[in-house]
């Protein structure tokens, strides 16, 4: 059931991802729905959960956007792996805690995929405006990924993957 | 160790994929394009019918007026319509008559945008509900009533670019304010020629603006020196390029002045095309090329079509 609970909610995120307008004032961002359903797993799941959503995750972001196929699961991997490893230093249930990790690390991911863009020729982007897309990133980061931690782990329990919120970190 | 194994073959299988030939990455994204189509017309469909419900249900006594006014204008576009047939009808009959051919060498195809700015807002991109099934194909021009918004996916990606796909049943169209888009252009009274490029979205903007980028004046560059260019001007595209078609309107002049070399001029240029609210457009569509060049070969001097 926890592959059906992942197929579901990146499809659910890809479209959000899609269909949300970007946001003008915060430098043209967008939300980073299918980012955050890979911190979920990331904060809240086992690593091999992480691995299969940050690659499912990217390949979808990839294929539907006009980045390199492979950009993206190699920076959600990247900003996934050290959300992961910190999880049992933090008490990453709580919403504040998700904001945190989801603003540092939607904004690492940012800075560091612009450059990429940049560096190949991909996409040019001034240094003001990667800045601005890091910051906006970062706030829309700190919005999104406690919602889908909420929402993946309500659907994670009702589908029984997870018995309560006092388990998830056992859910190794 | 087999955790390490699992690690090692996602890292191994990202490189594969950031190394995939082109043609298979791209059947790879117009696949996963098609698949997402009917997901993503059917929520547009959705939320635009409920903020039509919404607002019916707000104010439902000015949308009646609304619908009322809209009726009458209608009558009267029929009517306009019916005179305009006749006048097509004579029009043809005189063409005919004097050896002239058509002018128009493109149909339009109107089109929903589903999408803006793709899935990570590096570019400026739109996404249409239509695609090669309603004979929509790469390099075509994408405008509204008012004038040039971008050109349909190039296929391969050039120089790194953005990989715009046109699939069965979605296009992604550049849009004319991304720094990647460029068009041959003309300019003024005088019909100078120059290259219009977009100059990347305005952050700063209008709250309304959030739904959609700020339409940020673009450059015009290599205008000669010594031409006269006002602001106020009008620029339409030259067709040029080979691309887009001859005539559509693209913006007006909002300033002019010298570059660095004192060579050339550099206009910035106020969008045509209000790209804030769009909601539908239409992809230029040339009617057989070799047919269109036959005609514009045989036409006279100052009877090629200017616009669609």
């Amino acid at each position: 059931m926890t592959w059906i609970a992942m197929a579901l909610l990146l499809l659910a995120a890809a479209l959000a991802q899609s269909l949300f307008p970007p946001v003008a004032w915060l430098g043209h961002v967008k939300w980073p729905w299918l980012l955050s359903v890979t911190l979920y797993y990331a904060m809240r799941r086992e690593r091999k959960t992480l691995l299969v959503a940050a690659m499912a995750g990217g390949l979808l972001q990839d294929a539907l956007c006009h980045s390199p196929l492979g950009f993206s699961p190699l920076l959600f991997l990247a900003v996934g792996w050290p959300a992961s490893a910190c999880k049992s230093l933090v008490m990453t249930e709580t919403a504040p805690t998700a904001a945190a990790f989801g603003s540092i690390l939607t904004g690492v991911f940012v800075l560091v995929g612009g450059l990429w863009l940049h560096v190949t020729g991909a996409a040019s982007v001034s240094a003001a405006g990667w800045l601005g897309k890091a910051l906006g990133s970062a706030l829309l980061g700190a919005v999104c990924t406690p919602s889908i931690c909420s929402a993946a782990g309500s659907l994670d329990m009702l589908l029984g993957n997870i018995k309560r919120k006092d388990d998830i970190h056992g859910a190794y | 160790m087999k955790r390490k194994r699992v690690i090692l073959f996602l890292f191994a299988t990202a490189l594969v994929l950031l190394n995939l030939p082109l043609p298979l990455s791209m059947w790879l994204r117009a696949a996963a394009r098609d698949n997402a189509a009917p997901f993503h017309s059917g929520f547009r469909a959705l939320l635009q019918h409920g903020a039509l419900a919404a607002a019916t249900l707000r104010d439902g006594r000015r949308h009646a007026r609304e619908a009322d006014r809209l009726r009458e204008e209608l009558a009267n576009a029929q009517a306009k319509a019916a005179d305009l047939a006749a006048l097509k009808d004579e029009n043809r009959e005189l063409r005919q008559a004097l050896g002239f051919q058509r002018r128009s060498a493109h149909r339009l195809v109107m089109c929903r945008v589903v999408s803006r700015g793709g899935m990570g807002g590096w570019w400026q991109t739109l996404r249409l509900d239509k695609g090669r099934a309603h004979g929509i194909g790469e390099n075509m021009a994408v405008v509204t009533m008012d004038g040039l918004v971008g050109r349909t996916g190039g296929g391969q990606p050039r120089d790194g670019g953005p990989g715009l796909v046109v699939s069965e049943r979605a296009s992604d169209v550049l849009l004319i304010t991304d720094p990647g888009f460029k068009v041959a252009c003309e300019i003024g009274e005088g019909g100078y020629f120059g290259i219009v490029s977009g100059a990347g979205p305005a952050v700063r903007g209008r709250p309304e603006l959030d739904m959609l980028s700020e339409a940020a004046p673009f450059d015009m560059d290599f205008i000669p020196g010594g031409a006269v260019v006002k602001a106020g001007d009008r620029v339409v595209t030259s067709g040029l390029g080979g691309v887009i078609p001859s005539g559509l309107p693209v913006g007006f002049v909002r300033e002019a002045t010298a570059d660095k070399s004192g060579l050339y001029l550099r206009a910035a240029i106020r969008p045509a095309a209000d790209l804030r609210r769009l909601r539908h457009v239409f992809v230029v569509i040339p009617l057989e090329p070799a047919t269109a060049r036959e005609n514009r070969a045989e036409a006279p001097p100052g009877d090629e079509g200017r616009t669609p």
